[in-house]
């Protein structure tokens, strides 16, 4: 056994216990989660993806630091410095051997989840990205690890400062713009959502990346993220030589791992405030008569607006009555000037109601008369449907029902009136549920008038369809109601007249996790065809930030979002800018003290309406506006 | 007298400048880019130093002096032990007050005013500092008589950890803040929060005057009984077990 051979085989006997412990956590564990999945539902599927990715870069470390410090520590390496030995190959041997150990570890659990599922699951990304670029962090991470090693000498502090160094690795290049290519996270993000043409074909710049298990693709820029880790491998080995061959290395002590691990944690805390910090400016914060008073909807046009807001206000022991008002306001430079407001009878839910702008002190709400059959089966019933007209002058609103009893119709899905949607185009206003539409003349805005009723196919609404799209769901094609003297835009722009994040052309998803941008591909007579065409995943500070976005508005090529923050409370507002769909990206933020629920809306000059409980705030416009 | 002052200095001082730092350039950060709202920034800011300046400060005094062997040097100098743990002591309370008050006045020079008043930011540190100084006396008790930092660390975190879990099964009276909420019904504060560190996070407005001067009494006589006894530890021999 010549020397190579020898060093080989007292790196790979020392390293081997972590070699089988990586294996158990990420091939065995999975493994075995995969057969408790076939007890219980049948299906034999591997989920390894999620701890590669999690704990990947700590294995790494771990390995990087474990494989050095045991050969580096008092006696040991005196008695290895005074083998007939060339210390640069016993390093060289040592660092490509762990490296190998990481690198295998972690790459096949990934290529086992590859293969044995059928079907595709995304629990973070997908398992052929993660192995097509990660290996590149786990590598420099093992370096890190390794060279510190080296320096300190010290399994924990050695682990303490490549951990900090880790955070750096990950974070920073999402802060600083000229890092950007460094970015983990970009890098996965260009391969994952690449640019197609208008006709959905990739562009000719991107190629099928050489050394992935399944298609994925990359184009040349892309290549700067690998040569940039090799670089700083490349750097780590040069030094860790170094510091061998000078025999030099660091006293590390409590100062050092205070200030190491404080150092860290202030970067990362600072790399969190340049993702998340606030660069609106609250311009405006007007309160409501009532405190208990919260907005349900918002109209605006130009420089004025309608906004109605619901109280409910509760009489022991167990009644109460909602109290319904609605605010007309003007839209001033200082912000929003709330004018007197109008009392609305507790009638009707207020929601999905018609607002014109020329026509401000009119709203028309549909609704449904109910006729109970038997009063011991309350799903027996009929229903009509109605129009009310509210004239907002004076104190209290003045209200005319317009009721359609000859369109009885017995409930059931196909019928229904139960949900409808209301229509305004020039002077035509449709009431709209599943199976009919009701056409009203409102040149006369104060009397609408029947001009026709038809009944039309039986189409799937929008709350039969919103809950049954995933966020993986794609294309997503909605059927469009035939409704008569409406174009096709208009039919889709009144099915989803309910969703606040249809913008025209492209509808957004949102949840913890992402953002996914819908484009508009194919509007026929019949559909509407929506394709993902872009994705913005939430770093983990920015979930950590604000999460579980409550409520979304897209406008003008921008998706306003409010969260909740996960720790303690206040309300953040993210502003993402959506013009280009298929990179959809965050570009403002600003933290409320509000910890109440926020709904956003643009205002005409890009400012922002916040509409809370009690409270509206008004927030500057971002700057790329 | 004055060269013990000098030695705890030049060996704690740099504790000192670690804490002030962090704490103060934390408060800077979150305030300065307004990643939260203020009072939600200064709440994370003040429970961080209430929860680590004590440890930081009540177990590098005696233990670590023990772990390194210079204690009993110490003790041989012509000076009375309870000197040198008064010094200890009083390093401890300027490790664990001074970062805190450092920190107030970064955070009063960028948002005083601004979504909180100014006395009220004030009010908010002064309450840690209270809160911290009682965690410290029973850190620093707790931990005199142990052999190495390590262990002083681990019973230093134990003791937070204890204090964190009571008073989680308290009622703590409900902070009114610059947040706009529907608050929820004020509850009285449970008597037993009377010897709970943390209770002083609460402002005397919220839990009532008069309960927060009797916990302010109570944890006060809490305090002189544990230095008391630690003041009588202190001055035993080292030992491979401590306490």
């Amino acid at each position: 056994m010549n020397q190579f051979k020898s060093l080989l085989w007292k790196e790979w006997r020392e390293i081997r216990v972590f070699f089988f412990i990586a294996l158990f956590v990420f091939v065995v564990l999975p493994l075995i989660g995969g057969l408790e999945d076939f007890v219980q539902h049948g299906r034999f599927e591997v989920v390894a993806s999620i701890w590669t990715y999690f704990l990947g870069g700590v294995l790494a470390i771990f390995i990087g630091v474990g494989t050095v410090v045991r050969d580096l520590n008092g006696p040991l390496e005196d008695f290895w410095r005074s083998r007939p030995l060339s210390v640069t190959r016993w390093l060289i041997v040592k660092y490509f051997v762990g490296l190998v150990v990481v690198i295998f570890t972690l790459v096949v659990p990934l290529a086992i989840e590859l293969l044995v599922n059928k079907t595709k699951i995304d629990v973070v990304i997908p398992p052929q990205l993660i192995m097509a670029w990660h290996p590149f962090v786990w590598a420099v991470l093992y370096s890190v690890g390794f060279l510190m090693a080296c320096l300190l000498r010290r399994g924990a502090h050695a682990a303490m400062l490549s951990l900090a160094v880790m955070l750096l690795l990950y974070f920073l290049p999402e802060v600083l713009p000229p890092l950007h290519h460094l970015s983990v996270t970009w890098v996965v993000q260009e391969s994952q959502f690449p640019r197609q043409d208008h006709t959905g074909k990739l562009l000719p710049y991107y190629h099928a990346l050489p050394w992935a298990l399944r298609n994925v693709v990359f184009r040349p820029l892309q290549l700067q993220f690998a040569a940039g880790m090799l670089i700083l491998c490349l750097i780590a080995v040069g030094l860790s030589l170094l510091v061998i061959r000078r025999d030099t290395h660091i006293e590390s002590g409590r100062r050092t791992i205070y200030w190491s691990i404080g150092g860290a944690l202030l970067v990362l805390f600072a790399s969190a405030s340049f993702q998340v910090a606030s660069n609106l400016t609250l311009l405006q914060s007007t309160s409501l008569p009532n405190a208990d008073e919260f907005v349900s909807d918002v109209r605006i046009a130009q420089d004025h607006g309608l906004l109605i807001t619901n109280r409910w206000q509760a009489s022991p022991p167990d009644h109460g009555e909602w109290f319904h008002t609605a605010y007309p306001f003007k839209i001033t430079p200082a912000g929003v000037q709330l004018e007197s407001p109008v009392s609305l009878p507790d009638k009707s839910y207020y929601v999905g109601f018609v607002w014109r702008p020329e026509h401000p002190n009119v709203i028309y709400v549909p609704g449904v008369v109910r006729i109970n059959k038997n009063p011991d089966d309350p799903t027996d019933h009929d229903d009509y449907p109605k129009l009310t007209v509210f004239v907002l002058n004076g104190s209290a609103a003045q209200v005319s029902e317009l009721e359609f009893k000859e369109f009885t119709t017995k409930d059931s899905m196909a019928s229904s009136w139960g949900r409808h949607s209301l229509f305004a185009a020039g002077d035509r206003l449709y009431l709209i549920s599943t199976s009919h539409v009701l056409i009203f003349d409102i040149a006369d805005p104060l009397k609408p008038h029947l001009l026709s009723n038809q009944t039309i196919p039986y189409t799937p609404n929008y709350y039969q369809w919103s809950g049954s799209i995933s966020e993986d769901t794609d294309p997503v094609i909605f059927p469009l109601q035939q409704i008569p003297g409406l174009s096709a835009h208009d039919r889709l722009a009144a099915w989803m007249s309910d969703w606040k994040t249809f913008d025209g052309e492209a509808f957004y998803r949102e949840n913890d996790n992402r953002i996914a941008a819908y484009h508009l591909e194919q509007l026929t007579d019949t559909t509407a065809t929506f394709r993902k065409a872009g994705r913005y995943d939430v770093t983990p500070v920015q979930r950590l930030f604000g999460s579980g976005a409550a409520y979304a508005t897209a406008s003008d090529g921008f998706l306003y979002s409010t969260t909740t923050s996960k720790i303690g409370r206040g309300i953040r507002l993210n502003v993402f800018d959506v013009r280009d769909p298929q990179r959809p990206h965050p570009i403002a933020h600003f933290a409320l003290p509000e910890a109440n629920e926020s709904i956003p809306y643009r205002l005409p000059d890009g400012r922002i309406l916040l509409a809370s409980r009690g409270n509206l705030y008004v927030v500057s416009a971002p700057k790329s506006e | 007298m004055r060269s013990l002052l000098w030695k705890e200095w030049r060996e704690q001082s740099w504790k000192l400048v670690f804490g002030s730092l962090i704490f103060a350039a934390f408060a800077f950060i979150g305030l300065h880019a307004r990643i939260v709202a203020d009072e939600l920034l200064l709440q994370w800011v003040c429970f961080l130093a209430m929860a680590l300046l004590p440890i930081l400060a009540s177990t590098g005094l005696v233990p670590a002096e023990r772990d390194d062997g210079t204690l009993d040097t110490l003790f041989s100098l012509p000076i009375a032990p309870v000197r040198i743990f008064l010094i200890k002591a009083s390093m401890g309370v300027l490790l664990t007050a001074g970062p805190i008050l450092i920190t107030a006045a970064v955070s009063l020079l960028i948002a005083g005013g601004r979504e909180m008043s100014s006395a009220g930011i004030v009010g908010f540190y002064l309450r840690t500092i209270i809160a911290a100084l009682s965690l410290f006396v029973w850190m620093f008790a707790l931990t005199i008589s142990l052999p190495t930092e390590t262990r002083a660390s681990l019973i230093a975190m134990a003791v937070l950890i204890m204090w964190i879990l009571i008073s989680l099964g308290l009622d703590h009276p409900v902070e009114h803040s610059v947040f706009h909420a529907t608050a929820p019904p004020l509850e009285s504060p449970s008597y037993v929060s009377v010897i709970d560190p943390l209770f002083f996070m609460a402002s005397p407005q919220n839990a009532g005057r008069l309960i927060w001067l009797a916990a302010a009494a109570v944890q006060s006589i809490i305090a002189a009984f544990l230095l008391f006894a630690a003041s009588r530890l202190f001055a035993r021999p080292t030992s491979a077990e401590g306490l």
